[in-house]
């Protein structure tokens, strides 16, 4: 049957008043998760995964996807707002959106992340309606050395996050990558660098290291600076909160991370926080505002939302054709499907296709729903800037307790924060960049296993990481990116000697 | 620097149990900071004047949030979520805030109960009981 008549058959299934409701209570309840510090799309699910089961699959789905959605969505805001990523897709949106909520943006910065993570969203939501069976295909065909070949692309990224000394921004990324060897090995369960304590046998979590670098270093820093105000400028009125030119000037943003994220997201083990990485450093290379990255481009802020969304569409590809989960939030979404004997697959689209298409029906809706929603929140959240300080530090600080206890019930996590904090702290005074940390945290893993599997595949051998096209393809890329990078940071340089020497 | 690489080719030899095995990422992480520090000590940046080292205030100031701060952690098992938190924002706004203590009881009371119901009534997280019970 055409997807047009199934679609719109969905439609008709999705905007029936009961469904409508809970697609609306799903996105209320997944923005909440979402503004929430620590409890990211995960643990949203999770929590309210139990609700939902009290109604029947397809309202109960409804909702659930609609707590993802909402998740995603509220997750920038407390990015923006405090500095403070809930999540590992939410580490990029700090970059420019707290810096643009310090220069009293914060409203341009909140509303653009929900007009990104709107267009984003339906644009990735029509790739899985038109385009479920190729990507899948497309999906299958990325084994570990592929995987491999990706992250290695990935990691030339260190190359442009560096700031200007490159070999602090690889120390950096080195750190990071010290930093996931603690804990047991993910494959056969040795220890590494335990040193037979128990406790570190589980790692050090993520969410407690991106807080301490992140949220905990910003608090000292103010604290220390004495500072009254996140935001001294004056606020524009709320309902000005983006002009017309602003939406225009990140609307090739929009459309490019839209096409990184929802492709990388139909890859296996590709998460949001790759993506959102990609997206921006792609953004940093192509925008013509590339000279204000980091400084509170607005672009920086459209980049990342709109490929964390698109990605979340995305991840749905190889989740319902497959049965493949590519993150762990849509792994506890598919414990929800299973809940109520769905088995997503190959046949999940012949067997169930009225749930199928009135569930992708009701994620356009609740993308609709969700940026009615959050706009005109927007600026409401962005009169936080102008709340003294001396009332947001100590709830950061608490915020920062929660979230990082929350993930495991762990009073260890809550130290780990408090020490990245300090190594966050002392990381600034040195200039060495935290971006790198973080990417190696994302992609050492990923790493990891994928260059495991690909020698357990190759007979022990590491020539199967050429002999793929794709890999070397990508291993390729990586390494053109890394050369032309270091190409024009020495042309730079040059050109700067000369100046100096001119001007001597 | 040396330290972390020598510590990971260490780790690398004592796990290792082949290239599909535990030890090559300890080797990767070796192999990437040993070379790294060996640049560093060629070429020490202790004379970049762009770093700036925490002033005595904010020594001070990581003192007054980080010690009450792992205070808070420590004794929250016995003391309870509500209590803890109660006392640890209190201890931190009244250093950083220029407000009457009696508001910052009040305000910071508030947020201890407001926080406690919300992720514990609500989202049924795990808290500390501590010796009141709740």
């Amino acid at each position: 049957m055409d997807i047009f008549v199934l679609l719109l058959r969905g439609f008709s299934n999705a905007l029936s008043l009961e469904n409508l409701f809970f697609a609306l209570v799903g996105s209320i309840l997944g923005t909440l998760v979402g503004v929430l510090p620590g409890i990211g799309p995960t643990a949203g699910i999770a929590m309210l995964l139990p609700l939902t089961t009290l109604l029947p699959p397809i309202p109960a789905i409804i909702m659930l996807a609609a707590i993802y959605y909402g998740a995603m969505y509220g997750g920038s805001t407390t990015s923006i707002l405090m500095n403070i990523p809930g999540e590992i897709s939410s580490v990029i949106t700090c970059v420019d959106g707290h810096e643009m909520a310090k220069q009293g943006r914060a409203a341009q910065a909140l509303a653009i992340a929900a007009i990104s993570s709107f267009i984003a969203g339906t644009l990735g939501l029509m790739g899985l309606t038109f385009f479920s069976p190729p990507l899948a295909d497309l999906a299958l065909r990325m084994g570990p050395p592929e995987i491999f070949g990706l992250v290695v692309f990935a990691f030339s990224m260190v190359a442009s996050m560096s700031g200007k000394s490159l070999l602090k921004g690889v120390t950096s990324a080195a750190l990071g990558m010290l930093i996931c060897l603690v804990g047991l090995d993910p494959q056969l369960g040795a220890d590494r660098l335990t040193f037979g304590s128990v406790t570190l046998m589980g790692g050090l979590d993520f969410i407690a290291i991106i807080m301490g670098l992140f949220a905990m270093k910003e608090v000292f820093q103010n604290v220390g600076a004495r500072v009254g105000l996140i935001s001294t400028a004056r606020l524009g009125s709320w309902w000005r909160m983006i002009k017309w030119s602003e939406i225009k000037q990140s609307l090739g943003a929009i459309i490019r991370s839209t096409i990184t994220g929802f492709f990388l997201g139909c890859l296996p083990g590709c998460t949001p926080g790759i993506v959102t990485f990609m997206a921006y450093d792609l953004e940093k290379k192509f925008s013509k505002n590339r000279a204000n990255f980091g400084k509170g481009a607005i672009e920086g802020v459209a980049a990342p939302e709109g490929a964390n969304n698109a990605c979340t569409s995305g991840g749905f590809v190889p989740l319902l054709t497959l049965g493949i989960p590519p993150s762990t939030s849509l792994a506890v979404l598919l414990s929800g499907l299973m809940i109520y004997g769905l088995q997503p697959g190959p046949l999940l689209f012949e067997k169930q296709p009225v749930f199928v298409w009135t569930v992708i029906a009701s994620m356009y809706i609740g993308n609709v729903m969700l940026l009615i929603l959050n706009l005109p929140l927007v600026g409401i959240w962005a009169r936080m800037v102008r709340v003294p300080y001396h009332f947001i530090a100590p709830l950061i600080l608490l915020f920062c307790f929660i979230g990082t206890y929350s993930v495991r019930n762990s009073f260890f996590d809550a130290g780990t924060c408090l020490v990245f904090g300090f190594i966050g702290l002392f990381m600034d005074k040195l200039k060495i960049p935290s971006l790198p940390l973080v990417l190696a945290l994302i992609l050492a893993p990923m790493m990891e296993d994928s260059l495991r599997q690909s020698i357990s595949m190759g007979g022990g051998s590491l020539a199967i990481l050429w002999s793929r096209p794709i890999a070397l393809a990508l291993m390729g890329a990586g390494f053109l990116t890394m050369v032309i990078i270091l190409f024009g940071r020495y042309r730079r340089a040059k050109a700067e000697v000369h100046l100096g020497t001119e001007e001597n | 620097m040396g330290a972390f690489g020598f510590l990971c080719l260490i780790e690398a030899y004592r796990i290792w149990n082949g290239w599909d095995g535990t030890g090559v990422m300890a080797l990767i992480v070796g192999g990437i900071f040993i070379p790294l520090s060996v640049i560093f000590l060629v070429f020490p940046s202790s004379g970049d004047k762009s770093i700036l080292w925490p002033s005595k205030r904010e020594w001070f100031s990581l003192g007054i949030i980080g010690g009450p701060f792992a205070l808070y952690i420590f004794f929250m098992n016995w003391l309870g979520y509500p209590f803890s938190t109660w006392l640890f924002l209190a201890v931190v706004a009244k250093y950083i805030s220029p407000t009457r203590t009696t508001r910052i009881i009040i305000w910071t009371g508030m947020v201890a109960i407001g926080t406690y119901v919300v992720f514990k009534r609500y989202l049924m997280m795990y808290l500390p009981t501590g010796f009141l019970g709740i």
